[in-house]
């Protein structure tokens, strides 16, 4: 039995970027539905280190970040869930006096930009004294304060439900198989449902290029994985998230004591089956730095490792705004760190579909920039 | 990397059945066991038992020294104390070797990883005091330690035969309650009559009458076990003939049968089902043990609960497969062998498009497949009679803990279900259950019934995806990889 639903936007993809925008949309009284093949947060959204960090974004990126930050630390209010958000702060340890340079040649241009936005040198003496359990010659470091991490299922999770309390349709299980434009109206097909609504959004993720060829865009998005290591729960250790520049490491601490490592280790994924892989190698790298850094955590038990799949571009920027056709709009290509810029970009794109612009920085991050 | 033609992963009744008769037709085989000696858990510490003159174990366990002695190990290498933690595609399995990072490829894989007891999710049971009565069994094995005045509770055969080992090593028992469901007997007596033939059977019986003749009380048709006490276990109550019992104690056993581990094989890409006959997860694979992976065999207990004769069938019958695809052994000169496995299309695993090809039997395998086909007779009968009772294994109790490891209770949990669509997975996003270290092992069969029970219509609970480590590595165990190709 078939059924049609008709919206004001019809969004593909349930990850963070999809559900803002839904909820976004929701607020202000847009219709929407929301379809995902599988439930929200399945895929990179759900299974991400929970980073939310502003600092060592690229310069386009940072202000966006810096907005999406203050909706970070009202989140409570915003989606009724602190989504496990913690700003423990985000603290880069500089490994050679090249990265250091690097941090201060960084700063200067953050301060001529104008932004409000702190990433404040660190003396090697400092950075021991935050980290005593880091062991090696470091030349110092650079912290922000108000970065911290969140849950990336629990957040993504809390958009939907806000979304739906608000009266955004989710279709979940329903994997859009084909989409056509028909007197101006799209018309999306997922199995047996037709939706149809004047605007899309594309937010598929790794999927989103397949699903911009649907509508008629060519979006320059390679599918990637990224693996991630947890222990089991340890006592308190690590007082920030901690970063190192020059070395491939990342690690935070969550509340309920496991400990995340990462690092951006490269992983295979296969886009049609939806599964990653592993690499032991890639794992015992970014373990042996950990291991080197912070000897402390030899003995800590490795409990998980997996990978999530990720849809990177070519820029490593995200590419959010219209497509060819004003009806189109795409939020993809977020490259491993589009979880924090979540709640900002949900509203530029409720912004775009309702206003036709938007007041949040995101005019140097079009999709249009790829095109010939 | 090490390269061999077979990799065989467990050293219990299935894995050397294999191995031996792969080293036998001239195969190289690389065995891997995370214990210190082979035997696997129905054997275990049978090279090293001390309980030898003492009459405590019966003869089927002796038994298995003809496989741990089997004449072609020798040529089999064989790594104790190796932990296997990942499977990649193309057969290469990743292990520990006594801390030290090794990986080896097979042009064959052979999955002997066994069983392990299923979870029983009653008020309680996470109290100091309660363990399964298989743990009891290792301690026996292993230590020749009991516990005595303990309370042995549950259903199925191994609950009888530890019971009566205990009683063998001169210690005593309080109670055994029997939570078998009466309904079962009737269900059951329909395939008694295929094994009447079974030597099993009568020792079974035999050993079931000797407990009921014993100074033990033997309560059967129990219902509701609680285990009840403070700090630790003190005391188990239950119902029977509609009245509430109680009884003082320190130690219980609970058993509610045994479930296939099917870890690894699902980290291997192989297809799953869960049976509602057994009420667990299981791998389908044919009569050779070919798995949904053409080169994937999953044998013994791991594929689907068959005891410890049936292993060593199961494993020689898939060493005679991979000799005739391998072009060795008794099947070479047969010509080109085809083989092919049962693959499961409702599940989401990836799809096997491979063809349906008819299996191809030496003549070799045919009094193999002849015992093989007695011993499901009598797994059939043992499979009816023992269908745990589900309110046995899982308690109506919302305070009941499911999830050991991240302590979550039934209430915790039930906010969650209905929205999962039985899939675990969405389960365990949404609540841990199931991220602890233990992986899903202790719960992952509660929280299924547990989506059964808020969903009757969902036939096929989805398990955990695995994720690797498949068994817990330290930091710097896993950083010893950053020079492994």
């Amino acid at each position: 039995m078939s059924t049609t639903l008709t919206a004001d936007v019809a969004i593909v993809g349930a990850g963070i970027q999809g559900c803002a925008a839904a909820n976004a949309l929701a607020q202000r009284g847009v219709s929407v539905v929301v379809l995902e093949r599988e439930y929200a947060g399945r895929h990179a959204s759900g299974v991400n280190a929970g980073g939310v960090r502003t600092m060592g974004r690229h310069l386009l990126e940072l202000p966006l970040a810096l907005a999406s930050k203050k909706l970070w630390h009202d989140i409570g209010t915003l989606v009724d869930d602190d989504c496990g958000f913690n700003p423990v702060g985000h603290l880069t340890v500089a490994m050679g006096p090249e990265n250091l340079a690097a941090m201060q040649v960084r700063g200067q241009e953050i301060t001529r930009l104008g932004l409000d936005h702190h990433e404040t040198l660190l003396s090697a003496a400092e950075v021991h004294a935050m980290l005593p359990m880091l062991v090696g010659d470091v030349a110092g470091g650079s912290i922000v304060k108000g970065d911290g991490f969140a849950i990336p299922f629990r957040t993504t999770q809390a958009f939907r439900r806000k979304a739906q309390a608000r009266g955004a349709r989710f279709l979940e299980g329903a994997a859009v198989q084909d989409i056509r434009r028909v007197d101006g109206v799209w018309r999306l097909s997922a199995g047996d449902t037709q939706v149809k609504a004047p605007m899309v959004i594309n937010c598929a993720g790794a999927w989103a290029a397949p699903i911009a060829h649907m509508l008629g865009d060519v979006l320059p998005i390679e599918a990637k994985g990224s693996m991630q290591i947890v222990t089991g729960r340890m006592p308190p250790y690590l007082p920030c998230v901690v970063g190192l520049s020059g070395a491939p490491l990342a690690m935070k601490q969550f509340d309920n004591g496991t400990l995340v490592i990462g690092g951006g280790q490269r992983a295979p994924v296969d886009v049609t089956r939806r599964t990653s892989s592993l690499v032991p190698k890639g794992l015992g790298i970014a373990a042996s730095v950990a291991t080197r850094f912070f000897p402390g955590l030899k003995t800590a038990s490795i409990v998980r490792c997996w990978s999530g799949i990720e849809g990177f571009s070519p820029d490593g920027l995200p590419m959010i705004g219209f497509g060819r056709d004003r009806s189109v709009i795409h939020a993809a290509g977020f490259s491993a760190h589009g979880f924090q810029l979540g709640p900002a970009v949900g509203q530029a794109l409720a912004d775009l579909v309702v206003d036709g612009k938007t007041a949040l920085p995101i005019a140097h991050l079009g999709p249009e920039r790829f095109s010939p | 990397m090490i390269d061999k033609d077979v990799i065989v992963i467990g050293a219990g009744p299935a894995g050397l059945a294999a191995a031996d008769a792969l080293a036998g037709a001239g195969l190289a085989v690389l065995m891997l066991d995370e214990q210190a000696a082979a035997g696997g858990q129905v054997y275990r510490g049978i090279d090293s038992s001390r309980l030898d003159a003492a009459g405590v174990l019966d003869q089927d366990y002796w038994t298995g020294r003809t496989l741990t002695r089997a004449p072609n190990l020798a040529r089999v290498e064989i790594a104790y104390q190796s932990k296997v933690w990942h499977i990649a595609e193309g057969n290469q399995v990743s292990y520990l070797q006594a801390g030290r990072a090794q990986t080896a490829r097979g042009k064959f894989l052979v999955i002997a990883t066994g069983a392990r007891e299923r979870p029983v999710a009653i008020p309680g049971w996470t109290l100091p005091g309660v363990m399964t009565a298989g743990a009891a069994q290792i301690l026996l094995k292993t230590a020749s330690v009991t516990a005595d005045d303990a309370v042995f509770a549950g259903s199925g055969p191994l609950l009888y035969l530890i019971a009566a080992q205990y009683l063998a090593a001169g210690a005593r028992i309080k109670t055994i309650l029997d939570t078998t469901p009466g309904a079962n007997y009737l269900r059951a007596a329909a395939s008694l009559l295929p094994c009447l033939g079974n030597q099993q059977l009568y020792k079974g019986l035999g050993m079931l009458a000797r407990l009921m003749r014993s100074e033990v009380p033997f309560h059967r048709g129990v219902t509701g076990i609680q285990a009840q006490g403070t700090s630790a276990l003190s005391q188990v109550s239950w119902t029977r003939g509609g009245k509430r019992h109680t009884l003082d104690c320190n130690a219980l056993f609970l058993h509610q049968g045994v479930v296939p581990n099917i870890e690894m094989p699902l980290a291997a890409g192989c297809d799953w089902v869960w049976s509602e006959a057994r009420l667990c997860w299981e791998i389908p694979v044919d009569v050779h043990g070919a798995s949904s992976v053409p080169t994937v065999f999953v044998v013994g207990d791991g594929a689907r609960i068959i005891g410890a004769k049936a292993a060593v069938l199961s494993g020689k019958l898939a060493a005679s497969r991979i000799a005739a695809l391998a072009g060795v052994g008794a099947a070479a000169s047969q010509g080109e062998a085809q083989g092919n496995s049962l693959g499961n299309p409702q599940n989401n695993a990836p799809q096997n498009n491979a063809p349906q090809n008819k299996p191809y039997d030496t003549p070799h395998d045919k009094p193999l497949l002849r015992l093989r086909k007695r011993e499901l007779r009598m797994r059939q009968f043992l499979d009816r009679l023992y269908r745990p009772d589900e309110a046995s294994i899982l308690s109506a109790d919302p305070q009941t803990v499911v999830c050991r490891c991240e302590n979550l209770r039934i209430q915790d949990l039930v906010s969650t279900v209905p929205d999962a669509g039985a899939d675990l997975n969405f389960v365990k996003s949404a609540s841990r259950c199931g991220m602890g270290p233990c992986q899903g092992r202790q719960c992952s069969h509660s929280t299924a019934l547990l989506a059964r029970r808020a969903d009757p219509a969902q036939h096929q609970p989805v398990p955990l995806r695995p994720r690797s480590p498949l068994a817990p590595l330290s930091l710097q165990e896993l950083a010893s990889y950053k020079d492994v190709s």
